[in-house]
């Protein structure tokens, strides 16, 4: 192969060339069209006023109104996240176990993949249904003389919401973690056991620390699912539980005021809290998976 | 006495019987291979001596003490497995001294004895490495030196070198041995490689479906095989129908012909017998030449020191494979006739 640049200049020509610059390319015009460039024109948007550069709708982000919002979107995913995976994580357990029929697992995965993507405004009023202050559930429970609103729940509150996330962050949850616990191999399990290792023992020294590095990504991605919900929590409790996305719609569909550029630069703030999640995680990631074969 | 003794051990899945009441008994130090076709129950014996599953009936006794009961965990027993059981999240050391740990052995004594393990399977140099990192045969050290660093009373092995090519295998079967000799472990080793249940056992148990086909050393399997099942399985064997001609004077009718065989000897006439001749015992000479039986080459086979003539019997379509010194068998065409010749106390008389 005579077509080979002498000299590999730079990182396309030292992975093959004029091959790999064909294929990637149309990846490349993607991730450009749909990713770079909308994040380039935030910025722009975020920074520009109608004189010129701006740092006032950056600024803006210090507000009290704003803080709390970052503050309860923040809050709220972290916790949905927690909530999914824990919950997600040990349903996908149970229904991975042997022994477990097999009908089960094919049932679980297809309402998961149902639910996971089951958001929004339909998720909204079929709580609003249940568990509203008028609700089903909360009839039923009053009914035999439970006065669930009178506790101090209300689905229109970050438990409440935390509750309604639940519904789609555990199946997605399951639908992400089920491959990493099939690949836990039964002959580690055994071993351990052979070793004289008690249930205990396996998990903490081999199950667990194995599945670390997929449970943190699957942390990641709950908590980047939760973060950018909208129209659940829109559809739910509009204004009465601040969020950032809530916000964004309030200020470019104009309920009180409309500003392009405060729309922007609150983006602009969910983009820097992903990225620096995702340091973090990239930070953790790197520690847990040093046995990860690259 | 014996040290571990398999009683009357059944097992069955659904209306299937894996293992129909097998015993055995091993003395201590002893290295014995279960050695059988693939589904013979080889492993499911092993995983019940190690305790992953329960008999049906029957007992495992070790050191004259019932442990059918016993979790896996309190068994004390190294079990190495087929591939991929180290832990990947561990170094070859720390899988070594995962048994110490979870026994709550102190650091120090750990590290010691972790190294004097991987020392004996020769990976001292790569205790830091990560699994993925070692390769398919340095695995199974690692997984050996870990089963031997709890000092098991007993070391199971499941095929353990099954996934290896062929000359690590061999490699690592004669450190497997020279391992076991000198830490004098009992050791149950699982194989459907008869070469290398023969090279490496004081006495081979054949099993064939669920249950006990024969017992002994590896020469007596060899050499004496007990049925037809076992003589067909463990080495290469030509299988002749023969009847008993003369029970006094040792002669048998094969293919037609009045051959010798002296353990016709006592055998009523009339009987009906497998003819066995391995391929070593059988000398081919000149076609004029009194020949036991005559036939003609169709087929070689280069083994290197080695090669195997296939020589079709005249009159019918049976083969038999002579197995002589390259140099020697250069001298024979295929195509070409010859006389079929052994010494009288070779072939192996099985009654049909
Ligand atoms: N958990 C199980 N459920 C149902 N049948 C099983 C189970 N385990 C083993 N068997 C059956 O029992 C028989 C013996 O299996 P086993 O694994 O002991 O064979 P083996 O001699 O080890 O074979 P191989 O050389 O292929 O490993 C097989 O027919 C297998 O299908
Ligand atoms: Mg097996």
């Amino acid at each position: 192969m005579s077509l080979r640049p002498v000299k590999s200049a730079g990182p396309l020509a030292r992975s093959g060339g004029l091959f790999t610059l064909v294929f990637m390319a149309p990846f490349l015009l993607y991730v450009t069209a749909f990713l770079i460039l909308p994040t380039l024109m935030l910025l722009a948007t975020a920074f520009l006023g109608k004189h010129g550069p701006t740092l006032h709708y950056v600024a803006s982000l210090g507000q009290g109104q704003t803080v709390v919002a970052f503050r309860n979107s923040i809050e709220l995913s972290a916790l949905a996240a927690l909530v999914g995976l824990v919950v997600g994580g040990l349903a996908a357990y149970f229904v991975l176990r042997p022994g477990m029929p097999r009908g089960l697992r094919s049932l679980v995965t297809t309402f998961g993949a149902v639910a996971a993507n089951f958001a929004g405004v339909p998720l909204a009023f079929a709580f609003i249904a249940t568990l509203g202050s008028l609700g089903m559930i909360t009839v039923w429970f009053k009914d035999i003389g439970v006065n669930l609103y009178g506790m101090g729940f209300t689905l229109y509150s970050m438990p409440g919401l935390v509750l309604v996330y639940a519904y789609f962050q555990v199946p997605l949850m399951i639908i992400v973690i089920t491959p990493a616990l099939e690949a836990l191999r039964r002959e580690w399990r055994e071993a351990a056991e052979n070793l004289g290792a008690s249930t205990w023992d396996y998990w903490r020294h081999v199950g667990l620390p194995i599945l670390l590095p997929s449970l943190l990504s699957a942390y990641i991605l709950l908590f980047g699912n939760a973060f950018s919900a909208y129209a659940t929590p829109y559809a739910l409790t509009s204004g009465i539980v601040a969020l950032v996305p809530v916000e964004i719609s309030n200020v470019l569909s104009g309920n009180v005021m409309v500003s392009q550029q405060t729309g922007a630069a609150l983006a602009l703030g969910m983009i820097v809290v992903m990225v620096v999640v995702m340091g973090i995680y990239a930070l953790i990631a790197r520690r847990v998976g040093r046995w990860v074969k690259r | 006495m014996s040290y571990l003794q398999l009683d009357a051990v059944a097992k069955h899945y659904g209306s299937r019987t894996v293992l129909r009441d097998v015993s055995i008994d091993l003395k201590a130090g002893e290295f014995v291979s279960l050695l059988g076709p693939s589904g013979c129950g080889k492993t499911t014996l092993l995983r019940i001596v190690a305790g992953f599953d329960q008999p049906d009936s029957g007992r495992v006794v070790l050191e004259g003490r019932d442990i059918s009961g016993l979790a896996p965990a309190k068994r004390q027993m190294g079990m190495v497995f087929q591939a991929y059981s180290l832990f990947p999240n561990m170094t070859a050391q720390e899988n070594v001294q995962f048994g110490l740990r979870v026994r709550r052995q102190d650091a120090a004594a750990q590290q010691k004895r972790a190294r004097e393990v991987l020392e004996l399977v020769g990976l001292a140099e790569h205790a830091q490495k990560y699994p993925h990192q070692l390769s398919g045969g340095q695995q199974q050290r690692v997984a050996l030196a870990r089963a031997l660093a709890i000092s098991p009373a007993l070391l199971l092995l499941d095929e353990p070198l099954s996934a290896l090519d062929a000359k690590v295998r061999v490699q690592l079967r004669d450190e497997i041995r020279r391992i076991q000799q000198e830490t004098g472990v009992t050791t149950l080793f699982v194989t459907h490689d008869q070469e290398e249940a023969l090279s490496i056992s004081d006495r081979v148990v054949v099993m064939h479906d669920g249950v006990l086909a024969q017992v002994g050393e590896p020469a007596a399997i060899y050499g004496e095989p007990a049925n037809i099942f076992v003589a067909r399985f463990v080495g290469a064997v030509a299988e002749l129908p023969g009847v008993v001609a003369d029970g006094s004077g040792g002669m048998v009718t094969v293919l037609g012909r009045q051959v010798a065989a002296s353990r016709a000897r006592g055998m009523a006439a009339g009987t009906r017998v497998y003819f066995l001749l391995r391929p070593e015992t059988v000398r081919l000479g000149p076609p004029d030449a009194a020949g036991m039986l005559h036939g003609t080459v169709i087929a070689r086979t280069f083994f290197g020191a080695l090669t195997s003539l296939k020589v079709e019997i005249t009159g019918g379509t049976d083969c038999v494979t002579a197995a002589m010194a390259s140099g020697d068998a250069a001298n024979i065409a295929i195509g070409s006739t010859v006389s079929v010749n052994w010494d009288p106390d070779s072939p192996r008389l099985l009654v049909a």
